[in-house]
């Protein structure tokens, strides 16, 4: 045991004379590792770690499909009558919940801060066995139909809104006209399964009786929804084919019993399918973790293909030392030995500096990744993570021994002392060289167009022009709370709004419309050319008044906009966007044609008809507009340079009506940025790959050529005592490094051009001349410096220098 | 008297140390005439290669002047250094100092290479083997120095050392490499090119071959001695 502390020992000492070689290999492979670490925890995660419920194996989200035919409609929304049978007539969960989800004002709060909240039934807290910080949490009694206004509160909202106060139970909390009886906290540590999306958290659990989903679509069979979602955790012994079966029999025997008579329905079915929460949790990013893993492995691959050649320098310089020792006695299995200790050491340090590079990495990805990436929040440093480092210390410990002892090339040790003085030291051959560069060039190269491509592509995503404005727009949902309210009420309460907010003076104008354009699939409904046709499309439905088109910018490519007639009479007409003019019109005008939805006889004339627009991951959609808006929705217009506050406007619609409150309050700009945040973050994670990779081929390609050009000293040494002068000796070594680097950037172009090839075939990727190009010119540019920067010490240097090894 | 090829008047080298700083020459002076063949012997440290490695402009002196046939070449650039190398020195090393990976014929090419004159690949054929010719080695044109033994490649250094048609012949121990069997080969072989008029300034430790030359020099703690002074030095 002394003995290998001692070995330890004298590698520390050995390594303490070599300082700029153990900063280059730490650092390098510092970094690397920790990325490496990053991206294996995130991966095990999602891939190995199970969810932290019992039974988690067990737990399913039933997703709803409909079908008209066999052709499917929707996935992932359900109708509210099949989610409330499927709650209590189901047959193969041993617990079951429905759940809605929504934002609300909170009203008992001061300053009424919009909050997510989740209607649910008990069964959830069941099915996650959710802990508790104080109370209980919704009880069985408190489910269907028993009225029972009860909350559940998360420790986050606990902490940020009632300064942790130990008397929370039993005070009141109020969403809309209800005042809940708040009964438990969730225990700090409790990871709520974000099922609805990603880096969704709830705020508040209300009991499901007193979900905000209007009368008409309880009980409708037309009103699908995607925030409705039924979770179960299936029975022991039933099979996830057994369950998708009798759940599917159930819903659709009572969606055929319910939709007789329904024309349009009279094809249709609808269908449960289970999915794991695993699945639902992680969603399609199965994938995306998968990429940033190998793209970590790759980093980790050049990194180590620098560091091999760190290595490699080193071993020359300490070919005498081995010789002495082989001459010694020393086997190859103690030259081994030897340089095992001193690897070792180095990866150990390296890996402890890569797990607080990973510490930091996950500190990152909590910030700006937590609603890109699933479970982002528990990762952390832990057992495993500690094991895998060291794990991977050991691999590469083990690998560069492996090589270095190679390297010495054992018979030839023993004999370069005694043939003193023939030969250069440590013989290494240009052909080997050579295959250094070229495998360096080749990696270096390959990583960078990969991450210039990728770079591009979400650079292209952020920069793709929207087709409509979004500076100096604000879009805002008011609600008058528990006031009800007629529709000429509501259109005298609109007009009233409109001309005081047109009274302020940042304001330019204003339209009563629902959505802005980048709000998709809030209202996505289905739309033929006939009555009761079976040719359908699905577009998104917006109502809107004349103002909406020249506020947002939207180009009429055909045709005409709303005129004020039209929205005061709600006229019965609509504009589409070129998409759906072409589903209606494919080869012609479809100007003046008819627009039919399903539930209703009364055709819709198209009098216009707008350029597409272009929403960030979702691309372009059908879109359909009627004329006029009987909602309190508006789009405001700034003028330049002025801005508009929640509370002003909150001051100014009161004096409209004191029950008005401001719902949402949105500045489009900022939320078409939102849609952006996850290209935001994959330019920022590839931008920092691409500089990391850029700073690992430059320190690669100086490596590797000034260690090939180190193994050449004596030999240009000798070239100048012989007359060459530094042009020449320039020369020499850019015509021979030139070679490799060429070879490998033929290469590199040559897999560039088969991804190419490949890539024209899938909509996944797409490679790219100019990024290509970019990767190729820096490779050039960085192995032109590097050559430049070794050789810099020696053709400015005296011959004998040179030739003495000073 | 014959032509004086160089001449060296009061040179000193002083190597700076971080505690102390090395004379490791004091005031040398020396000419070298056309035709001459002299040895510089003296015990190990004594300065004698790097009076050598000024002499064949690897180094540059601290101080004094420094004549190749009477130009002064104390303070050339690192590129006229080169051209002066390439034109007027023939260099001989202990250790060969040939290149591994190219071949015997490229190894003695290189200097006609560097060359300011331009060479075609005729010229440059003809004058190669006219010096494989001359050291006794132009069967093995071909052949990679690891594939000779010490005393070939030995003599395979002077045939590139040769090939420039240089004014003197910088030879750097020789034979200090080599069994005396090839020692001697290589000596006899340095005798017959001063018989036929190359000029040649050797460094060596072995008194028996300080004895073939024409002028022996002693070096003592950097100072420069003739015969007659080394022998009243003791």
């Amino acid at each position: 045991m002394i003995a290998i502390a001692n070995k330890f020992r004298l590698a520390l000492v050995s390594l303490k004379h070599a300082p700029g070689f153990c900063i280059s290999v730490l650092t390098t492979l510092g970094i690397t590792i920790g990325a490496l670490i990053c991206m294996f925890n995130l991966n095990h995660l999602i891939y190995v770690k199970s969810l932290p419920y019992p039974d988690h194996d067990r737990l399913y989200v039933a997703q709803g499909e409909s079908y008209n035919k066999n052709e499917m409609q929707l996935d992932g929304y359900h109708l509210y009558p099949i989610a409330e049978l499927l709650y209590k007539k189901q047959d193969v969960f041993e617990h079951v919940s429905i759940m809605h989800f929504e934002e609300q004002l909170i009203t008992s709060i001061s300053g009424q801060p919009k909050l997510n909240v989740t209607f649910t039934t008990s069964g959830l807290f069941t099915i996650v066995d959710a802990p508790m910080e104080m109370g209980r949490p919704i009880a069985a009694t408190e489910d269907l139909d028993a009225r029972n206004p009860v909350a559940v509160i998360s420790y986050k909202t606990w902490n940020d809104y009632y300064g942790k106060r130990p008397d929370i139970l039993n005070q009141k909390l109020t969403v809309g006209e209800t005042s809940f009886s708040i009964v438990g906290v969730t225990a700090k540590n409790f990871s709520e399964p974000e099922l609805y999306s990603i880096g969704r958290k709830t705020a508040v659990w209300l009991a499901w009786d007193f979900n905000s989903i209007p009368e008409s679509n309880r009980e409708g069979w037309q009103s699908w929804s995607p925030s409705l979602l039924v979770v179960g955790k299936l029975k022991k012994g039933v099979t996830e084919d057994q369950a998708n079966q009798q759940l599917t029999q159930l819903t659709n025997t009572e969606f055929k019993a319910q939709t007789i008579g329904v024309g349009w329905l009279k094809e249709g079915s609808i269908k449960v399918r289970l999915e794991s929460f695993e699945s639902a949790i992680v969603g399609d990013n199965y994938k995306t973790v998968m990429m940033f893993l190998l793209g970590a492995l790759a980093l980790l691959l050049i990194a180590c293909a620098n560091v091999s050649n760190l290595f490699l320098s080193r071993t020359a310089e300490k070919f005498r030392e081995y010789a002495i020792r082989a001459t010694l006695g020393a086997t190859k299995a103690h030259l081994f030995k030897h340089v095992l200790y001193e690897t070792f050491v180095l990866m150990f340090l390296s890996s402890m500096l890569g797990l607080v590079v990973a510490h930091f990495g996950f500190e990152l990805l909590k910030t700006h990744a937590q609603e890109q990436l699933p479970r982002i929040n528990d990762l952390s440093i832990n057992f495993v993570t500690v094991v895998f480092a060291f794990s991977v210390a050991a691999l590469l410990a083990s690998f560069f021994s492996v090589i270095i002892t190679n390297m010495i090339k054992y018979r030839r040790l023993n004999s370069s002392l005694q043939s003193s003085g023939k030969g250069s030291g440590l013989q290494i051959s240009a052909k080997v060289r050579s295959m250094l560069i070229l495998s360096q060039v080749i990696l270096a190269s390959l990583l960078l167009t990969g991450s210039f491509n990728i770079l591009k592509q979400s650079l292209g995503v952020i920069n793709q022009a929207a087709g409509f404005e979004t500076e100096n727009l604000v879009h805002v949902i008011m609600t008058t709370g528990a006031q009800q309210t007629t529709r000429p009420e509501r259109i005298q309460m609109i007009e009233s709004i409109k001309k005081k907010v047109l009274e302020l003076p940042q304001v330019r104008d204003i339209s009563n419309s629902i959505f802005a354009p980048m709000q998709t699939n809030n209202f996505v409904s289905l739309v033929t050319k006939e009555l009761s046709g079976n040719e359908k499309n699905q577009a998104n439905t917006n109502m809107i008044d004349h103002q909406y088109v020249p506020m947002f910018g939207l180009e009429l490519v055909q045709g005409n906009n709303f005129n004020q007639e039209n929205i005061r009479d709600s006229a019965k007409m609509v504009l589409v966007n070129e998409t759906l003019a072409k589903f209606y019109a494919p080869d012609g005008n479809a100007l003046g044609m008819n627009v039919f939805w399903q539930s209703q006889p009364e055709p819709y004339k198209i009098v216009g008809i707008v350029k597409d627009i272009y929403i960030p991951r979702t691309g372009v959609t059908s879109r359909v507009y009627l004329a006029g808006s009987s909602s309190l929705s508006f789009v405001i217009k700034l003028k330049d340079n002025h801005d508009l506050t929640k509370n002003e406007l909150i001051d100014l619609v009161s004096q409209v009506n004191r029950n008005i409150a401001i719902y949402s309050f949105i500045k489009v700009d900022d939320a078409y940025k939102t849609l952006l945040a996850r290209d935001i973050a994959i330019v920022s994670i590839t931008a920092a790959i691409a500089v990391l990779a850029l700073f690992l081929a430059s320190l690669g390609i100086y490596g590797v050529l000034s260690y090939s050009i180190k193994l050449r000293r004596y030999e240009l040494g000798v070239r100048m005592s012989i007359g060459a002068c530094p042009k020449r000796i320039a020369k020499v070594v850019f015509g021979d490094y030139s070679r490799p680097v060429m070879l490998g950037l033929l290469l590199t172009m040559c897999i560039t051009i088969l991804l190419y090839a490949w890539s024209l075939n899938t909509d996944s990727f797409a490679i790219e001349l100019i990024p290509s190009m970019l990767s190729y010119v820096l490779v050039v540019l960085t192995s032109a410096i590097a050559c430049a920067l070794s050789l810099r010490q020696i053709i400015w240097a005296r011959p004998i220098t040179i030739l003495r090894g000073e | 008297m014959s032509n004086v090829k160089i001449r060296l008047e009061e040179i000193t080298k002083v190597f700076v140390g971080e505690e102390m700083d090395t004379h490791a020459l004091k005031g040398v002076n020396l000419s070298i005439y056309d035709g001459d063949y002299i040895s510089i012997s003296g015990q190990s440290g004594c300065g004698k290669s790097t009076l050598l490695s000024i002499l064949g402009l690897l180094d540059m002196p601290t101080g004094g002047k420094y004549f190749i046939e009477d130009h002064d070449v104390s303070q050339l650039t690192l590129t006229q250094s080169a051209e002066i190398r390439n034109q007027k020195i023939g260099f001989i090393f202990q250790q060969f100092n040939l290149i591994d990976e190219l071949s015997v014929f490229d190894n003695i090419a290189l200097p006609l290479n560097y060359s300011k004159t331009s060479y075609s690949q005729t010229q440059i054929a003809e004058r190669v083997q006219f010096c494989l010719d001359k050291v006794e080695m132009g069967h093995r044109a071909k052949h990679k120095p690891n594939q000779l033994s010490g005393g070939q490649q030995q003599r395979i250094a002077i045939a590139r050392a040769l090939v420039a048609n240089p004014a003197i012949l910088l030879v750097d121990e020789p034979t200090g490499n080599l069994d005396s069997k090839n020692g001697d080969v290589v000596m006899e072989m340095l005798a017959k090119l001063n018989e036929e008029g190359t000029t040649i300034c050797m460094v060596t430790h072995d008194p028996r071959y300080a004895t073939m030359s024409k002028t022996q020099f002693h070096m003592l703690d950097g100072v420069l001695l003739d015969a007659e002074q080394a022998r009243l030095a003791g």
